[in-house]
């Protein structure tokens, strides 16, 4: 390829991600206010799930273009689908245990402990790929995406800790943290896309 | 801060992906750069200016 020839374009995933967070997040309120059932259920369950297909196929496209993963972002990869895995098992394990087997305290606080322990796992490698990524143009992206998530973040627990607190809206889990974070990440990547 | 990268590399026929490789950062960095949405780091540009023989100046201009 010469200086003048056209470089292939990188495909874009922020607004896939975009539309799954909103399309997620729209479902869960639709859930929580008016509980449907029958079609209107499936129809909220369905665009969140196309807009994941959607988003899977755009990370999809990025990969075969293979001009937008550094060694840093592979090792991400590496390290973050095995703890999702383990979260999900240990998660599905826990519950299960729990529920069919009351264990005494000390042994609920364990599984309560090892539930959370894969999501720390996850945190840890979010440090590891700003320390490890060489590029810097590539780190000020996953930096400038982070800030955002955690903004996203901080409104989002910050408006819905005051509706719960005036009684209009019900209570959230403290976890949901860091679930609303990995969707503020989805937001990150759009506004990474819309400046450069 | 404007830059002549592109008209550098042009000159030596390189591809982004090419020049990429000269300074072991990624494509999207070389075309952040040369459209101004990025400003290297000091020891980036000291590299470019390396690759190319030139002073820093000569290649970076404040305008």
């Amino acid at each position: 390829m010469t200086a003048d020839a056209p470089e292939p374009a990188t495909p874009k995933i922020g607004l896939a991600a975009m539309a799954y967070v909103a399309t997620l997040l729209g479902a869960m309120a639709v859930w929580q206010m008016w509980r449907p059932s029958g079609v209107a259920l499936a129809a909220t369950i369905a665009v969140p799930v196309l807009a994941l297909g959607w988003l899977i196929e755009r990370g999809i496209a990025r990969k075969r273009a293979g001009s937008c993963t550094t060694p840093a972002q592979r090792n991400y990869f590496r390290r973050f689908v095995p703890l999702m895995i383990a979260y999900v098992v240990i998660l599905l394990g826990a519950v299960w245990l729990k529920r069919d087997f009351h264990p005494g305290p000390a042994v609920t606080i364990f599984l309560a402990l090892l539930s959370a322990l894969p999501l720390l796992g996850v945190i840890w490698t979010f440090a590891r790929v700003l320390v490890e990524e060489k590029d810097e143009y590539q780190r000020s992206l996953l930096v400038r995406q982070i800030v955002v998530a955690t903004g996203f973040m901080l409104s989002v627990t910050s408006v819905w800790g005051f509706l719960e607190d005036f009684g209009q809206a019900p209570h959230l889990p403290l976890y949901w943290a860091f679930i609303i974070w990995c969707g503020g990440l989805g937001v990150g990547a759009f506004v990474n896309e819309l400046k450069s | 801060m404007k830059n002549r990268l592109k008209v550098l590399r042009a000159e030596r026929d390189w591809s982004q992906s090419d020049l990429a490789e000269r300074l072991e950062v990624s494509r999207q960095s070389v075309n952040a750069i040369e459209t101004g949405k990025y400003d290297p780091s000091l020891p980036l540009a000291f590299r470019i200016a390396a690759l190319f023989e030139l002073p820093i100046e000569a290649i970076f201009s404040n305008d």
